[in-house]
């Protein structure tokens, strides 16, 4: 019996360096700390720019949304960019060139996060208005991810209050845009006019997903 | 994530995890991002999707929107003809068969500019089998009949329907009768995440 107890005994500890080597490093690591814990998740990137015909000089603001069993160790959830106009060459985009840095730790996947922007432009009288909306998951594997989001802009649910809205210098726009497309409640009776086409560059880096058996492929 | 077989002394090295302390998982996490190609310009089209998936093996995780379907905005396309729903999912599937794997189903409504709702288009696609992030193109068909519905349909709208969905994807001996006419594409893109696939040596899980 004890023969057999440290015959399993060598194995088991085998199994457990075997598992933890990386690369040829033998860390030892004290993974009982950390297992109950959850997995983080870094993000890392940048609003990079828009095509959009219709509207110039715009301004983007991001906000990360996730789950309620996520929460954010580092960095900000929110921002707002500049006012960028288009340049006066050939390509006819809008550059923002904004970062955002932001680390979370979950113990679900459920609730991923996922990135919203708000794009709003200056009328004529210097009024803010919003100009197109869109949204895209952050991705779920480790690596270098360029991310195309189509833009849309609501539509106002009646020809009175568009016009008003002309003169208002309000065009539709959502109450809590975050939440709406967090949620989808609400959103099969809204209308909206597609157009524009915003590029977002993401790095994300994953720690502990490997002890709770999820492997994400490594883009 | 409750390990109970844990030990309490440090020495005594037991993996840290067991097969069967965790159930297969599948995270589908992604977006019903538009739609292109659709046989109308100053129309608005949504998309009604529902997950259709082995009842016994599989269980769905999720609120309400998921359960029963999700509906997309109604979206106006833009000049290039292509339709903007973005509308994100996140489905948590617990199975216990690779028989039954989630597919998606279809149907895309048309809203004109009298404020009439019309089923314009079915389609169905399966969701992705392995690990990584993938774009999906689902293209889309709807019924068609004899030259009366047809001029029917092109005058006044209201294209021929299917009666029920079983010929979509549950009863696919019934599409033999069908003959149909080829509509827009609906794009997917849906990021796939396994857990503990490995541990039950099913493809998949790179």
């Amino acid at each position: 019996m004890h023969f057999q107890q440290r015959v399993d005994d060598k194995e088991t500890e085998q199994d457990r360096l075997d598992k933890l080597r990386i690369a040829g490093n033998h860390l030892n690591f004290n993974e009982s700390d950390e297992k109950n814990s959850g997995f983080h998740v870094m993000v890392s990137g940048h609003i990079e720019s828009g095509q959009i015909n219709e509207y110039d000089g715009i301004c983007a603001k991001f906000d990360f949304i996730s789950g309620t069993e996520w929460s954010i160790i580092e960095g900000n959830r929110t921002g707002v960019s500049q006012h960028a106009y288009k340049s006066q060459q050939t390509n006819r985009r809008v550059v923002w060139n904004y970062p955002f840095e932001i680390a979370f730790k979950s113990m679900n996947v459920n609730g991923w996060p996922q990135i919203v922007l708000t794009l709003t432009n200056r009328d004529f009288l210097g009024r803010d208005q919003v100009c197109g909306y869109g949204t895209v998951h952050v991705p779920t594997q480790p690596g270098t991810h360029t991310r195309y989001i189509n833009l849309f802009k609501p539509i106002s649910s009646s020809l009175i209050s568009q016009v008003l809205g002309w003169f208002n210098g309000k065009n539709a726009e959502y109450v809590s845009p975050t939440e709406l497309l967090a949620r989808n409640e609400g959103r099969e009776i809204t209308r909206v006019q597609s157009g524009g086409v915003a590029k977002v560059q993401f790095h994300v880096t994953m720690k502990n997903m490997d002890q709770f058996g999820i492997f994400p492929f490594k883009a | 994530m409750s390990k109970p077989g844990a030990a309490a002394s440090s020495h005594h090295l037991i993996p840290a995890r067991k097969q069967a302390d965790y159930k297969t998982e599948l995270f589908f996490i992604g977006q019903i991002v538009g739609g292109s190609d659709f046989p109308t310009d100053l129309d608005g089209l949504f998309v009604e999707a529902s997950l259709k998936y082995g009842a016994d093996n599989w269980q769905l995780f999720g609120g309400k929107d998921q359960v029963s379907g999700l509906q997309t905005h109604t979206a106006y396309c833009d000049d290039e003809g292509f339709f903007v729903w973005a509308h994100p999912f996140d489905f948590h599937f617990t199975c216990e068969s690779v028989q039954g794997w989630p597919k998606l189903n279809l149907k895309v409504w048309r809203l004109d500019q009298y404020g009439k709702l019309d089923n314009i288009a079915y389609g169905v696609i399966n969701l992705p089998n392995e690990t990584g992030s993938f774009e999906l193109e689902c293209p889309t068909w709807r019924p068609m009949s004899g030259w009366r519905e047809e001029s029917y349909s092109y005058y006044l709208g209201g294209p021929p329907k299917l009666v029920n969905s079983d010929p979509i994807v549950r009863d696919l001996n019934q599409r033999r009768f069908l003959t149909s006419m080829s509509s827009g594409t609906v794009h997917i893109h849906c990021e796939v995440l396994m857990k503990a696939f490995r541990d039950v040596y099913i493809s998949g899980d790179k």
